[in-house]
């Protein structure tokens, strides 16, 4: 089970002697990133500047180069999806790495590239709400409801529950070579150490 | 027996400095029409408000990384 807490939550991809460099545990994440996302999407993750090293500071990943990528076909639905991660030396073995990721975005806009839900997790870029929590921005919602304004709290959201929120509850179709497989790669992205 | 699990087909990749700010400022005209430079001012200025957690403000915060 991913150790959760509702400030900081690890998930860590770690290491033995023949892989102990940040670059391999950064690699490792991001594969796990686009195996993920290779359910619904052929688009690329791409990562920030410098992103396969220096420890300790945040470095962005994110989907098609931080723009809102299309799902399916007709009507068609937008995925954003953006994290945070550091690199961080394991506590048990200072040979070896690990991934923190520190923030996310996921939001799923509509086929006029409206933004209708999306799950943040940002401590530390100046907002109030430091926990991670979910935006309803739904355009049918009245202009005085109290949902347009608020952070409604969730815990940690893992991004295999979005793509899978997305293919089950919105229709999103899996890609053709995911047809079969698509809850088995998430089954195992989840259970992955 | 469970299906094989697919190796994805596309390969993550690192962007240059060259292509985060050309990637900021396309996200800065997308969510708030204005560009990498003017948000970058907004944002040290904290123009934003008291809470940045705004339709697009904070997808452009997340890019950051990009130019900084």
């Amino acid at each position: 089970m991913i150790p959760i807490s509702r400030e900081s939550w690890t998930w860590r991809s770690s290491f033995p002697l023949s892989a102990n460099s940040e670059a391999e545990a950064v690699t490792a994440y991001l594969k796990r990133l686009q195996r993920i996302l290779d359910c619904v999407s052929q688009d690329v993750v791409h990562v920030t500047p410098g992103g396969y090293q220096r420890l300790g500071q945040p470095h962005g990943a994110m989907l098609n180069r931080g723009r809102p990528t299309r799902l399916g076909r007709t009507p068609a639905l937008l995925l954003n999806v953006a994290l945070r991660y550091v690199i961080v030396r394991e506590e048990t073995d200072q040979r070896a790495w690990a991934i923190q990721t520190v923030g996310y975005i996921y939001s799923l806009r509509d086929g006029t590239d409206t933004e209708f839900l999306a799950y943040h997790w940002h401590p530390n870029d100046g907002s109030r709400v430091r926990h991670p929590h979910l935006h309803i921005r739904d355009g049918v919602l009245s202009p005085a409801s109290p949902l347009r304004r608020a952070h409604v709290a969730t815990g940690m959201v893992a991004l295999e529950d979005v793509i899978q929120t997305a293919i089950e509850e919105f229709g999103v179709p899996p890609r053709q070579r995911h047809q079969h497989d698509w809850r088995d790669v998430l089954a195992a992205t989840r259970a992955a150490p | 027996m469970a299906a094989p699990v697919h190796e994805p087909e596309a390969n993550a990749r690192e962007l240059t400095r060259q292509e985060g700010a050309v990637i900021f400022n396309e996200a800065a005209q997308r969510y708030l029409k204005m560009s990498g430079p003017e948000f970058l001012r907004k944002w040290d200025a904290k123009e934003f408000g008291d809470d940045p957690d705004q339709p697009g403000v904070m997808d452009v915060a997340f890019l950051l990384p990009l130019v900084r």
